[in-house]
């Protein structure tokens, strides 16, 4: 269980985060929103560890983030930042073993982990390709085969394992987001946890279990797609003028704009 | 891992171009030995002497020196992310020059050395812990210099090795004012980079330093991939990115600075070895190490006895040939590198 409680961050005299609580369940899929500048990305550092909140508590598995060292928390959990760029020209199959750097196992279960992973991001015949040569979106589905490569290694499953994604969408076209989308509830059914930053507002609410949604830091609504259409929160939150519909095959909340 | 990195690695290829060059470089010199009458003769004592006392020293020192400023190279490039970093070009070297200078030049005026009556390798071994320390302060200086919210640019990289190397000019400039003529000759030595005046008890000291220091950046050649993600994607994957870049530089100056103090400054053989290497055989690390460590080896044993052939029976500074071959690869790295940016 990945667990904030009231985490408050100040950076320059700025309020990041203001008292911000979020619970993640292992097999959940929790998805945080927010117009820009509404401290997504600093959240999800804060959780993976790497901004240390001022007051209130972050917790995995019951334990503070403080207390865990950094190899065990890479163990329980892996983190997706937003474009990874490698100045050198490191193949895929190369980038991706770089989640097992301190997995002791022999060439061939390593090769045959990498080679799983680059399967279900659907890389699998690029993985001699050189990573600086591959597009924006196959970067980042190398970084996320690397990340997937991180929380298998050492155990049968990523079970019981956390992924946090910053905008892991950003770069893909349709298709991909899609696949990326359906592999991440692919995880949550195999008793991965996942937390994910995203900027589309209707992918949230078709996709995710709980929903985040921070304004200039302060979480102005926790709950499921379906909690999220009641007022005009969203309206709101966005300032945009928008017309609320409803998805035809799922009964889920989804937003166009107002010409 | 291990054996889908061992399947790449061209040994053979490297092992005997290393026999071919150290062949060559035993063989010829400006003192002849007389090879085709070798099975009538023999070897003379005098010939012995040369092979044993001058030439098989000298090569041993230019085959670990040459491993160390191709492997240190390499592990700076990592370290900077950046494929433009050499201890010779960001002031590393130079750092180290300075210190061992003032050991040259300041010490004796401070402590009278002749009445301590020091043995040669104890004096090896004081110049090579003021190189590590002038190494050391060199690299600190340059962390400080180029590194902007954990990203070091390429632009603050290079000016940060343009000023180090310019005060280090001027201090080496300043102590060539105050030496007598001995101390001129030996910073003289050392401005050039030469691996003349080898000996056993050089060698000794070297490979006791530098050996166990390779050794143990080879080991963390794994680690040093794991750094090219960057600093904050490191962590997150479990590296202790402080710990690991602090004992990286320790390592990396303490090699640098042996090697100037034995040396002097030697350029550009840590920037083209590792090219080289990532052209010919791709950029993981725990290839780049070991490969740019013998391919090092060879380079500066080629170096130096093109060095000693080139104008027998005087001979040039080894420092002096790597440069003439270094400085138009980094002109054609760095053109290379701004039509990237375009």
């Amino acid at each position: 269980m990945l667990q904030a409680q009231n985490v408050s961050l100040r950076r320059g005299g700025r309020l990041l985060l203001n008292q911000v609580s979020l619970t993640l369940m292992p097999g959940r899929l929790l998805m945080v929103l927010g117009p820009n500048g509404a401290g997504k990305s600093t959240l999800l550092r804060t959780l993976a560890g790497e901004l240390r909140a001022e007051k209130g508590r972050v917790s995995l598995n019951g334990r503070p983030l403080a207390e865990w060292s950094l190899q065990a928390l890479a163990r329980w959990r892996a983190v997706m930042t937003q474009q990874v760029h490698i100045p050198f020209a490191l193949r895929v199959h190369e980038v991706v073993e770089l989640g097992l750097i301190d997995w002791q196992a022999s060439a061939a279960q390593r090769e045959g982990l990498v080679r799983n992973q680059l399967r279900r991001v659907g890389l699998e015949a690029d993985m001699h390709r050189r990573y600086p040569e591959l597009s924006g979106g196959e970067q980042q589905r190398v970084q996320l085969a690397r990340t997937l490569a991180q929380l298998s290694a050492g155990r049968e499953r990523a079970e019981g394992g956390f992924l946090l994604l910053d905008e892991p969408l950003a770069a893909l076209d349709l298709k991909q987001q899609q696949r990326t989308l359906r592999l991440l509830r692919t995880l949550c059914s195999e008793g991965v946890g996942v937390l994910c930053v995203i900027h589309d507002l209707n992918l949230a609410c078709l996709y995710a279990d709980q929903l985040l949604l921070l304004d200039r830091g302060t979480p102005v609504f926790a709950g499921s797609p379906q909690e999220l259409q009641q007022g005009q929160l969203v309206e709101r939150t966005y300032g945009a003028d928008l017309i609320r519909l409803v998805h035809p095959e799922m009964a889920l909340p989804q937003w166009q704009f107002r010409r | 891992m291990s054996r889908c990195s061992a399947r790449r690695l061209p040994l053979p290829a490297l092992l005997l171009s290393l026999l071919l060059v150290s062949a060559l470089a035993l063989s010829q010199g400006a003192y002849r030995i007389d090879w085709p009458a070798l099975p009538h003769n023999g070897l003379e004592l005098a010939d012995w002497q040369v092979l044993i006392q001058v030439r098989l020293p000298r090569l041993v020192l230019a085959l670990l020196v040459g491993a160390a400023l191709a492997t240190t190279g390499a592990v700076m490039q990592a370290l900077f992310r950046n494929p433009l970093a050499d201890p010779g070009l960001l002031g590393i070297a130079s750092g180290a020059s300075v210190a061992v200078g003032l050991v040259i030049v300041v010490l004796p005026r401070l402590v009278d050395l002749d009445q301590l009556a020091l043995p040669l390798w104890a004096l090896s071994y004081l110049n090579s812990l003021a190189a590590f320390a002038g190494a050391v302060v060199s690299c600190w200086l340059i962390f400080r210099l180029a590194r902007r919210r954990g990203q070091v640019s390429v632009l603050h990289l290079l000016l940060a090795g343009i000023a180090i190397n310019a005060l280090a000019g001027a201090a080496t400039g300043l102590l060539t004012y105050v030496s007598n003529d001995e101390q001129l000759r030996t910073l003289t030595f050392w401005a050039m980079g030469s691996l003349g005046g080898a000996r056993w008890q050089h060698v000794i000291v070297v490979s006791t330093l530098l050996l166990p220091t390779l050794g143990y950046l080879w080991w963390q050649s794994a680690r040093l991939n794991l750094l090219l993600l960057g600093d904050e994607e490191a962590r997150y994957a479990g590296l202790d990115v402080e710990a690991i870049k602090r004992r990286l530089v320790a390592a990396t100056a303490l090699a640098v600075g042996i090697t100037v103090a034995f040396a002097g400054l030697i350029g550009f053989v840590g920037l083209m070895v590792p090219h080289l290497v990532r052209l010919l055989l791709g950029a993981d690390n725990r290839v780049v190490l070991p490969c740019s460590l013998l391919l090092g080896a060879v380079l500066l044993t080629a170096a130096d006895t093109l060095a000693r052939l080139l104008v027998t029976p005087a001979e040039l500074p080894v420092g002096l040939v790597t440069s003439l071959l270094g400085g138009p690869f980094f002109l054609w790295l760095l053109f290379r590198s701004m039509r990237e940016v375009e």
